[in-house]
């Protein structure tokens, strides 16, 4: 697949403060790329200077090999969603929507049948004429994509677009994001702090830190073997057990939390020295009667809490070795119960090895 | 079910009742006092105005038909006129873009900028007017640096003349425009020019296409502001005009104290009172068409 956009050890600086600092990506044609990270790791920022808004301090940034960075935004051909729309409130649907195209001098035959079927598309075809305040707020998002997508921009950037909608629409809104994706074949580059939406509708995700890229990848990958304690904490629930390395034979790595000992197998995790965190996620921990019906790696508990989630449970297990894990149970199991004793049990392909500790983990294991 | 709660409903209501009926009286005499005031000793006066516009010196229409026929009054109505729009024009060609400048300047800066707009409203307008007249004037500070580094060689005149009035009435007028303008730019959207310019508009375009019809409300308003202060004002275009430059408001003080014609000083302020107040009247549609323009 060609290149699509490529930083380059982009650096920005605000005084001694680095937003961007040293990033470097490849984003492939149409594919559907995640910034993710908390507020402040510098996702907004690459998005804007991906826009044009924000000029990089240094290195680069191109398009199809073509060097953008300084190019203003009016120049690049970007479709942007912003994350309040941005809706023009003095002209309606259709002039919104319009707005690219007159900028672009478009024919007016030739804009109204664009618009038509850009708004088909989101259908908004029949709320053409109203003005943006008349709208619901979701509605206002459609119009906000048809705007940004009726000109074929080269790249859709969205800036949080869903972030201001409750939970409902914005699963169907989701939805619907993908299914445009798909449609148009345009190269998405999409910013949230929502690790479900990332992990539902991306290609790939670029998980960033203080200005960072921490970890890039597909979301399967992301979420099975996160390269760092912040990457498998910022994405989905986990549990660290705090560990040495102990052994290593051809088929397995030994290691020890206290006096106990588990295994894993080589080809999945890296050999580490010194403080290392294994991360166990819930849904890959199994809850057994007896110590016979759980695999090797196991650990004796007593169930403290339940919470039922609807499609699952999730029970916190007090263990003497490792604190309190989290541990999810499908529905076809009995019902975990508070007070039971336990064992819970992992296989030995599930976990991930890292080097050092989860921050304030000394008083949570001691 | 309704045998338990219909006595306490009831009650309530009935408690309810007597404590916005005090209420209501309370609001009343609150509107009251202020209505009566202003009755008394605003409106009777302005009535006994306009009834002397029709009956001094003789019953009739006598006076409005001497402003229709007199062309010194034409021309004192035209100058009038023309000063008004002038200043208007000036007062928002700059109090926009310093409104523009505050509204998208730091925190800091804004507050800055803030202060020394409200400051000028802490100068008597009369002080104001004679240091306009110390710079202006042929042997003012102005003159002098313009001769000082050779840029003309006699005295601009700057005084006595409708640019030295235009200039003391936009001055004075600048804050009446500069906030209402910026009350509006603060309601524009901050991401909208951005989203344009992402669409492809040049920041020229942008501005004219998206910021520009965003702020005629507060154009509007602010405009027909400065038009109804400047028609009626008396000790700037006085002072600054020097006799020369008579506008409708001298005018009418000139026949009461000079000339004694009453039936005639009262007539134009008549005409006077009503060109404000169906200036007013657009300014509420404006205002209104303000709103609408959001469509709420």
């Amino acid at each position: 697949m060609k290149e699509s956009l490529a930083f380059d050890s982009v650096r920005k600086a605000y005084g001694g403060f680095f937003a961007l600092d040293d990033v470097s990506i490849d984003i492939k044609a149409g594919e559907f790329m995640t910034l993710l990270g908390p507020s402040g790791s510098g996702k907004t920022t690459m998005l804007m200077s991906i826009a044009g808004f924000v000029e990089p301090t240094s290195g680069s940034i191109r398009l199809d090999g073509k060097e953008i960075t300084h190019l203003p935004p009016e120049k690049r051909n970007f479709g942007v969603v912003f994350q309040g729309y941005a809706l023009f409130p003095h002209l309606t649907v259709r002039e919104n929507v319009f707005y690219p195209l007159r900028v672009r001098g478009v024919p007016k035959a030739e804009a109204d049948a664009k618009i038509r079927s850009m708004l088909e598309i989101v259908q908004l075809d029949h709320l053409a004429e109203r003005y943006p305040k008349q709208l619901s707020g979701g509605q206002q998002q459609r119009v906000a994509l048809a705007r940004a997508m009726v000109f074929s921009p080269e790249l859709l950037l969205l800036d949080e677009p869903l972030s201001a909608l409750d939970r409902a629409l914005r699963k169907d809104l989701q939805r619907e994001l993908k299914d445009l994706h798909e449609r148009l074949g345009t190269t998405f580059i999409y910013v949230t702090h929502d690790q479900e939406e990332a992990l539902s509708m991306s290609d790939r995700i670029a998980i960033l830190r203080d200005g960072r890229i921490e970890q890039l990848g597909r979301p399967e990958e992301l979420y099975e073997k996160p390269a760092s304690i912040f990457a498998a904490n910022f994405l989905g629930k986990s549990n660290f057990l705090p560990a040495r390395q102990v052994g290593c034979d051809d088929r397995f790595v030994t290691y020890a939390v206290g006096d106990h000992r588990f295994r894993l197998d080589r080809d999945g995790v890296r050999s580490l020295d010194g403080d290392i965190s294994i991360v166990l996620r819930p849904e890959r921990l199994t809850l057994h009667s007896s110590e016979e019906a759980a695999p090797d790696n196991r650990m004796a508990g007593r169930i403290k809490g339940v919470s039922y989630f609807g499609q699952l449970y999730e029970a916190i297990v007090e263990t003497e070795v490792a604190g309190d894990l989290l541990v999810s149970a499908g529905l076809d199991g009995p019902a975990p119960r508070a007070g039971e004793t336990v064992w819970v049990g992992w296989k030995t392909n599930v976990g991930v090895a890292l080097p050092g500790r989860p921050e304030g983990a000394d008083e949570a294991y001691d | 079910m309704t045998d338990v709660f219909a006595p306490s409903a009831r009650g309530g209501s009935l408690f309810g009742a007597s404590a916005s009926f005090r209420k209501n009286t309370a609001y009343w005499v609150m509107v009251l006092v202020p209505a009566v005031f202003l009755a008394t000793l605003y409106l009777t006066p302005v009535i006994s105005v306009m009834v002397r516009s029709f009956v001094e010196p003789t019953v009739g229409l006598d006076n409005y038909a001497t402003i229709v026929d007199s062309a010194a009054i034409r021309s004192v109505l035209g100058k009038t006129a023309y000063i008004c729009f002038m200043t208007t024009a000036l007062t928002l060609a700059l109090g926009y873009v310093t409104a523009y400048a505050m509204t998208h300047a730091g925190q800091r800066e804004k507050y800055v900028m803030f202060f020394l707009v409200i400051l000028s409203f802490w100068i008597s307008v009369l002080i104001r007017t004679f240091a306009w007249i110390a710079v202006l004037q042929p042997q003012g500070i102005l003159n002098d640096i313009l001769i000082g580094l050779g840029l003309i060689e006699r005295p601009l005149r700057l005084v006595r003349n409708d640019i030295g009035v235009i200039v003391g009435m936009v001055h004075y007028m600048l804050p009446f425009a500069i906030l209402p303008l910026f009350a509006n730019m603060q309601t524009i959207d901050r991401t909208l020019v951005p989203a344009a310019r992402a669409l492809g508009a040049s920041a020229r375009w942008a501005f004219f296409t998206v910021f520009l019809p965003l702020s005629l409300p507060g154009l509007a308003g602010a405009g027909i502001l400065v038009l109804i202060f400047s028609s009626g004002f008396y000790i700037t275009p006085a002072i600054l005009g020097g006799g020369k430059v008579v506008m409708v408001a001298e005018y009418i003080s000139l026949q009461m104290s000079e000339t004694l014609k009453w039936g005639l000083a009262t007539s134009l302020a008549t005409c006077l009172t009503v060109v404000v107040l169906a200036l007013t009247v657009a300014m509420s549609r404006f205002m209104e068409v303000g709103s609408a323009g959001k469509r709420v």
